[in-house]
């Protein structure tokens, strides 16, 4: 347990220091479909996002790392118990 | 690299979320024998992987990357982990955050986390004794190439654009964010062997 909560404050640092130097370029798939003129449409709103500044967007990963620790955590136990 | 809402077909939608429900299905089965003990540590690499695909990179021409992390997960924890680990990524992705469209939840965890998972694991466990640093780069490039192609062919049979432009598009942009998925993957790799020992040898 010492070690998971070590590694999630690991992750969380490593997140607060690597945030500012992230990329706002388009990725690989966002560029391309800029270049044949494709557009999304989206269905669905999602109620969060990563926020604009450094501290909005460290606080968003934080939520988002407790809950992906904690989904897969849960998903990994649901399939020892069925 | 998460599709949107509106660039697939209804059937591509339908077949992509049949694959990944059956590949999903199957590696939780699979998962049956999952040590107990290093659940926590799938939970982990799990927060790692969403931490770090916040964190775009660089490549040429404008352009970004991010790591994908299916085949860094498999090569630590098996192929079966990876897929559960990338599942709830992507859910959290992209139920709360938006990132990829929900209509092609499908076919983001195919083409992110089952082919890194099963694709790069299984080339990976044949070069690496070979060369194990050699292994993990090639294993982890490909994942994302291939990844990316799967991609281009889901987008490009679900439209009528110019098949051919999108595809080298994408081949294109992925050899090299690939190129940065691989040197991620050997120090991550590293690290983690380096700071828990104790993840030693994983059942597949």
């Amino acid at each position: 347990m010492r070690t998971i909560i070590k590694g999630l404050i690991v992750i969380i640092v490593l997140l607060a220091i690597a945030l500012p130097f992230a990329s706002e370029n388009p990725d690989g798939l966002e560029a391309t479909m800029e270049k044949v003129g494709l557009e999304e449409n989206p269905i669905y709103e999602a109620p969060l996002d990563y926020g604009e500044t450094w501290g909005q967007s460290l606080v968003m990963g934080v939520i988002g790392i407790i809950l992906v620790f904690g989904v897969s955590y849960g998903l990994a136990k649901l399939t020892k118990g069925a | 690299m998460h599709i949107p809402d509106g660039l697939l077909s209804m059937p591509m939608i339908i077949i992509t979320y049949a694959i990944t429900i059956m590949g999903i299905v199957y590696s939780l089965r699979k998962l049956k024998n999952f040590p107990e003990d290093k659940i926590p540590l799938l939970g982990l690499f799990a927060a790692g992987v969403f931490a770090a695909q916040m964190v775009n990179f660089p490549i040429i021409g404008g352009v970004s990357g991010h790591l994908l992390g299916a085949t860094l997960v498999a090569i630590l924890l098996g192929p079966y982990a990876a897929i559960l680990v990338m599942t709830a990524v992507l859910i959290i992705q992209t139920l709360l955050f938006g990132d990829g469209g929900i209509t092609a939840m499908g076919a983001n965890i195919l083409n992110m986390g089952i082919v890194g998972a099963s694709l790069g694991y299984a080339t990976y466990s044949k070069l690496k004794d070979m060369n194990e640093v050699i292994a993990i780069g090639f294993a982890s490039w490909l994942s994302v190439v291939v990844g990316a192609t799967l991609t281009a062919i889901e987008i490009g049979l679900s439209k009528s654009l110019p098949f051919m432009k999108v595809l080298t598009l994408m081949i294109g942009y992925h050899v090299i964010i690939g190129i940065g998925e691989a040197i991620l993957t050997l120090f991550i790799i590293k690290a983690v062997k380096t700071k828990l020992p104790e993840i030693g040898g994983v059942p597949a």
